[in-house]
């Protein structure tokens, strides 16, 4: 869809001082049709990256370049964005509002009017359309913001943090809505979150920033994959010492719990299953020890 | 008009003169005073309040997004100096006063002035803080008509120095004076077409570098 090539972006925040560098040297591609999670802590990039995409602001050095040799303009009129903060005219109603937004996407009358009628059903903001934004919560104002990104089927939808704010209920319907549109429409999903938890739901994608560094970009599978580790865990009852101390060899390690585990590679699992029988003791489960992308982020991130 | 009917009360035999000079007194300062307080709003809160990324993250350019607002606060601006002007005429016409071909002259002279001041304090809104965007306008304004004017102090005529100071002043910042009509349409006087020609030449050429000033701060702006 887009490919970002050696972005840099340093801020002078005092004239004497050294500039804080936002972004250093990023550089990555967001797929076609694909949903990608844009991940890192707070005060990683993420939203002076979005901004940067959307021309907010400028960066010190590096381009952006957009598949198929679309023009900003046409970007622009593909493009859903919600920002983190819902920034919006307090005083407008929320249908004034849609209105509004969906003219400046060139969508006007009756398809305007079953859009935003579409999508405020499927975000369940319908019923306070026509009360005004000052009156909504933040989850209200995140649908009605939502809505507006995409009265005009975008193909490609950017958006900043879009769970924060939403109470679990609002976030899985966040989250099957952006499956939705990714799978109904080929829309590309591009959002950034610093919850590893929601990104690995529904992406298939990620990119991780750590202070302004590319720290990982591609599939959240393989990353997970190449991150796994190669133990496996067994849950043995009644575990004896002795049995421990006749396979040293190939037991990697213990642990013990309500119920005691033994770790060894994969290569010598089959070897120790039947150990485990051959002493008549009983094993309650075995496990592939794998990480989840949370872990996996946490140790790229070291 | 209520302020134009009591001060033309007060005029002691030449209440159509007062009127009409109170009136179009009053017309010019209140579109001066709509343009600067709401001038210093109109791009400086859209991006304070961030809400200049709802129009920009969808097809609208910034200069789209800068001139959509300008236009529209011009509208607002002309229908203002309509509203006042044809409130203040009402008095002068019932106090028997005749219709001028001045009276348009000094509408689009009127809104000349108010879209000035509307650009500059746009201008320094964009560089500066709200308080200082308005005191640096009302500053401006105030010596777009003094500087002018004192360039036929007798003092300043006999100070070559001085003079040169003065007209190169009005060289570079705005000559509000330019557009002060109001003595001739008061008193009946014959005005000099050329100079009105030069005068909203002036106008236009500034209002067009004015544009093009905030423009280029507008476009490589960094709307964080």
């Amino acid at each position: 869809m887009f490919e970002v090539k050696n972005i840099r972006k340093e801020f002078q925040e005092d004239f004497w001082k050294e500039p804080f560098v936002a972004l250093n040297d990023l550089s990555f591609s967001i797929e076609e049709g694909k949903i990608t999670g844009f991940l890192g802590a707070n005060g990683a990039g993420k939203t002076t990256f979005l901004k940067i995409l959307l021309d907010f602001i400028t960066p010190t050095s590096g381009s952006i370049s957009f598949n198929n040799n679309m023009s900003k303009k046409e970007f622009f009129q593909n493009l859903g964005y919600m920002p983190e903060r819902p920034y919006y005219y307090e005083y407008l109603t929320g249908r004034e509002f849609l209105l509004y937004v969906g003219k400046l996407q060139n969508v006007e009358g009756k398809k305007l009017a079953e859009a935003i009628d579409r999508w405020t059903k499927e975000l369940k903001v319908d019923f306070a359309l026509d009360r005004s934004l000052k009156s909504y919560s933040k989850g209200m104002l995140q649908r009605v913001g939502f809505a507006g990104a995409l009265l005009h089927d975008p193909s490609l939808v950017v958006l900043d943090e879009p769970l924060s704010g939403l109470d679990p209920v609002g976030r899985k319907e966040f989250k099957d809505i952006l499956v939705k549109i990714n799978r109904e429409y080929n829309c590309t999903v591009f959002f950034s979150s610093h919850i590893v938890s929601d990104v690995e739901e529904v992406s298939e994608n990620v990119i991780v920033i750590d202070k302004g560094n590319l720290v990982y970009q591609g599939n959240i599978n393989e990353l997970l994959n190449q991150s796994s580790s190669n133990l496996v865990k067994l849950e043995v009852s009644h575990l004896p010492d002795s049995f421990i101390q006749d396979n040293k060899d190939i037991i990697l390690k213990t642990n013990t719990g309500i119920n005691e585990c033994v770790f060894c590679t994969k290569d010598n699992q089959q070897k120790l299953i039947s150990k485990i029988y051959e002493s008549s003791l009983d094993i309650i489960s075995i496990n592939r020890e794998s990480l989840t992308l949370e872990e996996v982020v946490y140790n790229l991130n070291g | 008009m209520v302020f134009t009917y009591i001060t033309s009360e007060f005029s002691f035999g030449n209440p159509r003169f007062i009127a009409m000079d109170f009136g179009v007194g009053i017309s010019s300062l209140a579109s001066v005073g709509v343009a600067i307080f709401l001038g210093v709003s109109l791009l400086s809160d859209e991006i304070e309040s961030r809400t200049v990324y709802i129009a920009l993250s969808r097809p609208i350019s910034r200069s789209g997004f800068l001139f959509g607002k300008i236009l529209g606060m011009t509208l607002i601006l002309f229908l203002n100096l309509l509203i006042i002007l044809s409130c203040s005429l009402v008095i002068y016409f019932i106090f028997g006063g005749e219709w001028s071909l001045l009276i348009p002259v000094f509408l689009v002279f009127s809104l000349f002035e108010a879209l000035l001041v509307l650009l500059i304090v746009v201008f320094f809104s964009l560089i500066t803080n709200k308080v200082l965007a308005v005191i640096n306008t009302i500053v401006l304004f105030l010596l777009g008509h003094a500087i002018p004017n004192s360039l036929d102090i007798t003092m300043v005529k006999e100070n070559p120095f001085l003079m040169k100071v003065l007209k190169g002043y009005t060289f570079i910042f705005p000559d509000f004076d330019r557009f002060n009509i109001k003595r001739e349409l008061t008193l009946s006087q014959p005005i000099d077409s050329l100079l009105l020609v030069n005068s909203s030449l002036y106008a236009l050429v500034y209002i067009f570098l004015m544009l093009v000033t905030i423009l280029l701060i507008f476009k490589n702006r960094d709307l964080t």
